[in-house]
Order: C-alpha cells, then structure tokens, then sequence
C-alpha cells in the first residue's frame, strides 16, 4: 500500500497544485492589475494629492511578502474574519501586485513625452481624449513589459503561501518528500512545473509585444 | 527576499529568529509586526543610503 517511489498519483497531486498556483496567480494578478491601474493613474495625474496612498503602497513594497502572508493569516484568526487560507493568500498577494502594478503603470504613464500631449491638445482633443486615446495606447506598450515582468515574479511568489498551510504546488510536492525521501527528484519536477508555467506566460507576453509593434 | 532563508531552516536571520520566538510564545501577529517594522526600517534605510551615496557621486 505504502509505496515509496515516485508514482502517477503523486504527479496528479503535484499537478493539481500547479493548478491552485496558477488559480492564485489567476487572482492576484487580476486583483493588482486592477487596483494598480486606477493607483497608477492617480499617482501620475495628482502626484501631490496621492502621496499617502504612495506611502501606504510603499509599505507592501518594503516588507517581506512571507511577514505578509504571516501577518494577515494571523489578524484574520484575531479578528475572527474566518476567511480561507486561499482567500487570504490571493488577498495578500492581490495587494502586494497592486503596489508593484502601480509603479509600473505610473512609470509608463510619465514616459509619454510632455510635447507629445501638448500636441494632441492643441489638435483639439479634450483632455480625457487625450488621456484615452494618446496617452493609455503609448503608456501601455512601454509597461507591458514590465508588467509581464511582475505576472512572473507573482508565479514563483505564489510558492510563498505554503506558509499559511495552502496545497499548492511546493507544498504538494514537499509532502510528497517527506513520504519518499527524494527532495531533488521531486523539487526537479516541480521546478519543471513552475518553469513551464513562467515560459508559457513569457511566450505569450512575447506574442502580445510582437502585435502591438505592427501597429507603431 | 533573504527572509525565505527560514523555509529551508535558516534561523538566525531576522525571520528565523521572529519564528523561533513564535513557536516559544505562540504571539505570531506581534512578532511578526515587530519584524515588519524592523525590515520596513531596514529598506529605508538603505534606500536613505543610497540617495546620499548618489548625492555625493553624481553631483558635478
């Protein structure tokens, strides 16, 4: 019964925390992309008005993502919030995208060169045509990348909510470990696993860029 | 980054030892504040280096 090698059912259990990774970063990114698009807006547009928020998404920025995850695993028992672990990690890491998102976005946001929007204006477009159809368009191909960039860092950050007990896909394969005592054949595959995942994105970033050129 | 050394059983970093004390006392959010503060204070603090340092090298 107790078998200690490698065998199929232990590739489905690691495969199915690839899938709770992919569903976190699924989330996270969405959560950070959002809320990162609005931040980043308003960071560039009112740089004065917005330096709280700044400084608040300034914090994410400098603590530890695991401290993180700790910290809010710990007041959602304190408080009696009863939340998941899944919904506390995408939270977290939600948040922890959205504070890098809005740095990118707003880098690309000041990149659009200021002559570039006089002479919209001056073409007579208003100022939110300006920012719709000038400024979005060329402020999203210089973040794009950078972008992408964060969507793959989240993937292998994912790998940080083993901590608050979640099953995906270093922590499958860690009691997969403690079973059959093969830490590096084990973690080979999973490193496989997060690898295909990453490359996946990348060739699809790359894909996206290689679009986007045809039309400048 | 460095506070991931915990997982692989580092214990003597600022992590591994707001860990051990967790486990001693089972006080998890107040430790683990602490060493949020101790490690915002840290990036600070480089980042307050590091605009000196640029200060002085890259003034003409």
């Amino acid at each position: 019964m107790l078998s200690t090698d490698f065998s199929l059912s232990d590739l489905q259990f690691m495969l199915a925390g690839a899938w709770v990774s992919l569903q976190l970063t699924l989330w996270a990114m969405l959560i950070g992309t959002l809320s990162g698009a609005v931040f980043g807006l308003v960071r560039a547009v009112y740089p004065r008005a917005s330096a709280p928020l700044g400084w608040l998404l300034d914090v994410f920025r400098c603590v530890p993502l695991l401290i993180q995850f700790v910290l809010f695993n710990s007041f959602n028992s304190i408080a009696g919030i009863n939340w998941t672990a899944f919904a506390i990690g995408c939270l977290v890491l939600g948040i922890y995208c959205a504070s890098y998102c809005t740095e990118v976005i707003r880098g690309g946001l000041l990149a659009v060169p200021a002559n570039v929007v006089r002479a919209a204006r001056s073409l007579g477009l208003s100022y939110t045509q300006t920012l719709r159809y000038i400024i979005m368009p060329m402020a999203a191909r210089v973040s794009f990348p950078g972008w992408i960039n964060l969507t793959l860092g989240v993937v292998k950050d994912t790998s940080l909510v083993l901590w608050i007990g979640i099953m995906e896909l270093l922590r499958a394969s860690q009691s997969i470990v403690t079973r059959i005592q093969e830490p590096i054949l084990v973690l080979s595959i999973a490193g496989l696993m997060y690898y295909i995942m990453s490359w996946g994105i990348a060739r699809i970033g790359q894909r996206v860029e290689k679009g986007w050129q045809e039309n400048d | 980054m460095t506070s991931l050394g915990v997982v692989v059983g580092l214990n003597n970093d600022l992590t591994g030892v707001t860990q051990a004390y967790n486990v001693l006392t089972f006080r998890t959010f107040e430790f683990f504040a602490i060493a949020a503060v101790i490690y915002y204070l840290l990036a600070k603090g480089i980042m307050v280096g590091a605009r000196l340092l640029a200060w002085r090298l890259f003034r003409y």
